[in-house]
C-alpha cells in the first residue's frame, strides 16, 4: 500500500488532526488519505465530526493540531481565502445568493478570480449545460424561484465553476425528496465519470455513502472506525456500531442494491429476441431490482436484456441468491 | 412601476408643502378662524421657506451622523472581531432612545451653547437605536448558509459585507434610516427652544404669545416635511 501512495501522492492528506473546541474533542487524531480522483465519503450519525473534518479541509474551522496537506502542501501555508477559491464548495443549504441570479452566482468564484467576463459567461453556460439546466430558462432566475432540486444543480455548479480539483460537499442532497436526491446522486455519478475530481462527501445515509462511495470513512465520536470499498465494509463490518448503520439485516439487500444483474446472468446463447415482457431486468439494474421484480411477479427467474432491450440473458433466484462458484 | 407613479406620492406631498411655504398668507382668512382675536395671523418673524431650509439642514445633518455612526457601530460588532462589544452597542443605543431629547438638550447646553449644535446632537442619539437596531437585525437575518458559502467560496471580509451582507439587509437598514429620520423631523422642532431655527420657532411663537394660528403653521409645515421625506423613503425601500 505504501508503494501505491509514493507513485500517486495523495491528493487530500490529514494526519493526526485533531479539532478541539474548548474541553471537548470534535475530531480526535484522524489519519485519512484520499488520492487523486478519489470519491470518499465521510458518513456517521450526527456529531460524530464527519462536517468538521470537511470544514477543517477549507479552513472554515481552523484544525488544533496535526496536519493537513493538499498536494503534499500543508494548507495552513496557504493564504485562506486562496485556498478556498482552489476548492469547490456545496452545502445542503446550497447557500445560494438570494439577490443575485443563477448565471451571477454560478459566476462567483471565477469573478473572484478576475477571470475576464467572457469568459465567465462562457463557463457559466458550460456548467448549466453540464448541470441540464436550460441557460435560455434559468440563467436570468433568481434562487427563490427554483425548486430544491434546481437550487442543487446551481450550488454544485457554483462549486465546479472555477474548475478546481478538489470538491468539498457537505450532505448536499439530505433535504431533497427521495427521487430528486436520487437523480442527482446518479447525476454525481456521471459528472464524477468525467470530470475525475477529488470529492469529501459528508452524510449521515448508508445508502447515499454506498452508492457514491469508492471510499466510505465511518466515522463516531471524532474517531474514523472503519474506511474501505462499499464491498468491503459489507462483507465485514469492523463492529456493530458499522454493522448497524449498514442496516443490520438489511444489509443483504443493501449488498445486492451494489451488484448488477450482468454479473449473476446466464448468458444466452442463440435466438435472442426483443424483449416485450414487463418480467426482464436491464443488465446494468440491480440485484435487488431484480429480486423485488421477482417477490413482486411471483416469478423465480427474470431475462436481462440489454441497453437496446434485446434479450441477452436470464437469472434465476438461485444466480441472484447464490454467487457461481461459491456454492455448488 | 414607471418614475411618474413611483414619485407621485412624494410629489403630491411636496407640492403641498410648497403651496403652504410660498402661499401661507393666502389662507390668512382661514386661520384667523382660530385665532380671531391676535392682530398677526401669519407669522412673520422669518420666511417659512428658510425655516424649512433650516429645518431640513438640522435634520439632515443630524440623520447624517446618525447613518454613519449607527450602521458603522453595526457593522463593527458584527465583524468576528468585534462580536465582544455587540450588547454594549445595543444597550447604548437603547439608552439614548429612551432619554428624552429635552433633558439632552439642557445637558448639553452649557458644553455647546444655544443654536444648532446642541439640537444635533441631541438628534443624533435619539436617531441612533433604529439605525443601529435595523442594521443588526438585516446583517443577522441573513441565512447561516448564505454566510458560510460566501466564506466557503474565499470572499473576502470587505467583499462578504459590500456584496452579500449590505445587499441583503438593505431593505430593513432604509426602514430604520426612515423611522429614525421621520421621528428627527418631528423632534427637531424642540431645538426652537434653545435658539436653533427651526420650524419650532412659530410653534414656540404661539405658545408664548397665545396664538393657535401660528401652533397650526408650524405644525402644518412639520407634518407636510414629514409626510413627503417618508413616502420618498417608502419608495426607496
Amino acid at each position: 500500500m505504501a508503494d501505491e501512495r509514493q507513485a500517486a501522492p495523495a491528493k487530500i492528506e490529514l494526519d493526526a488532526v485533531t479539532k478541539q473546541f474548548g474541553d471537548a474533542t470534535a475530531v480526535d487524531a484522524i489519519r485519512l488519505a484520499i488520492p487523486r480522483g478519489e470519491l470518499c465519503v465521510l458518513v456517521g450519525t450526527s456529531g460524530c465530526g464527519k462536517s468538521t473534518t470537511l470544514r477543517m479541509i477549507n479552513r472554515l474551522i481552523e484544525h488544533t493540531a496535526g496536519q493537513i496537506r493538499i498536494d503534499g502542501q500543508q494548507i495552513r501555508d496557504f493564504d485562506e481565502q486562496r485556498l478556498r477559491r482552489r476548492i469547490g464548495y456545496a452545502i445542503q443549504s446550497t447557500g445560494l445568493f438570494p439577490h443575485w441570479t443563477v448565471a451571477r452566482n454560478i459566476g462567483l468564484v471565477p469573478r473572484l478570480l478576475r477571470w475576464p467576463a467572457s469568459r465567465i459567461a462562457a463557463r457559466v453556460s458550460e456548467l448549466l449545460a453540464l448541470l441540464g439546466l436550460d441557460e435560455s430558462e434559468f440563467a436570468g432566475k433568481y434562487p427563490h424561484q427554483l425548486s430544491g432540486g434546481q437550487a442543487q444543480r446551481v450550488g454544485v455548479a457554483r462549486a465546479l465553476a472555477a474548475d478546481p480539483e478538489v470538491l468539498l460537499m457537505d450532505e448536499p442532497f439530505g433535504a431533497l425528496d427521495p427521487i430528486t436526491r436520487e437523480s442527482l446522486q446518479d447525476e454525481l455519478l456521471r459528472l464524477q465519470s468525467r470530470l475525475h475530481k477529488t470529492i469529501v462527501f459528508v452524510t449521515h445515509d448508508m445508502d447515499e455513502a454506498l452508492k457514491l462511495a469508492d471510499r466510505i470513512v465511518v466515522m463516531d465520536a471524532g474517531r474514523i472506525v472503519q474506511q474501505g470499498s462499499a464491498e468491503a465494509l459489507l462483507q465485514a463490518p469492523a463492529n456493530a456500531f458499522v454493522e448497524s448503520l449498514l442496516g443490520g439485516r438489511d444489509r443483504g439487500l443493501k449488498h445486492a442494491a451494489l451488484t448488477p444483474v450482468a454479473e449473476r446472468m446466464r448468458p444466452l446463447a442463440g435466438g435472442a429476441g426483443q424483449a416485450s415482457d414487463t418480467l426482464s431486468v436491464a443488465a446494468d439494474d440491480s440485484l435487488r431490482q431484480a429480486l423485488s421484480l421477482m417477490l413482486w411477479h411471483g416469478v423465480d427467474s427474470l431475462l436481462v436484456s440489454d441497453a437496446d432491450g434485446q434479450v441477452i440473458g436470464s437469472l434465476s433466484l438461485r444466480d441472484a441468491v447464490v454467487a457461481r462458484g461459491a456454492n455448488s | 412601476m414607471s418614475l411618474a407613479r413611483r414619485l407621485s406620492a412624494p410629489l403630491v406631498w411636496a407640492l403641498l408643502l410648497a403651496a403652504l411655504m410660498l402661499l401661507m398668507p393666502l389662507f390668512e382668512e382661514v386661520f384667523r378662524l382660530v385665532a380671531p382675536d391676535t392682530r398677526a395671523v401669519i407669522y412673520q418673524r422669518d420666511s417659512f421657506v428658510s425655516l424649512v431650509a433650516s429645518h431640513l439642514l438640522v435634520v439632515g445633518v443630524a440623520s447624517l451622523c446618525a447613518i454613519v455612526l449607527g450602521m458603522g457601530a453595526a457593522i463593527l460588532v458584527t465583524r468576528s472581531w468585534g462580536r465582544d462589544f455587540l450588547p454594549l452597542v445595543s444597550q447604548l443605543a437603547s439608552i439614548g432612545q429612551t432619554f428624552p431629547p429635552v433633558a439632552v438638550l439642557a445637558l448639553a447646553v452649557p458644553v455647546l451653547g444655544f443654536g444648532s449644535q446642541p439640537t444635533i446632537v441631541a438628534l443624533v442619539l435619539y436617531g441612533l437605536l433604529p439605525i443601529v437596531r435595523n442594521t443588526l437585525v438585516g446583517i443577522q437575518g441573513i441565512a447561516p448558509g448564505v454566510m458560510e458559502s460566501a466564506r466557503g467560496m474565499g470572499m473576502s471580509g470587505r467583499q462578504i459585507l459590500w456584496q452579500v451582507e449590505l445587499p441583503l439587509a438593505r431593505p430593513v437598514i432604509v426602514a430604520g434610516i426612515r423611522t429614525s429620520v421621520t421621528i428627527n423631523i418631528a423632534t427637531a422642532a424642540i431645538g426652537s427652544t434653545i435658539g436653533a431655527r427651526t420650524l419650532g420657532d412659530p410653534i414656540i411663537a404661539g405658545i408664548v404669545n397665545g396664538n393657535t394660528a401660528f401652533i397650526l403653521q408650524g405644525a402644518l409645515l412639520i407634518a407636510l416635511l414629514a409626510l413627503c421625506i417618508d413616502s420618498l423613503f417608502e419608495r426607496l425601500q
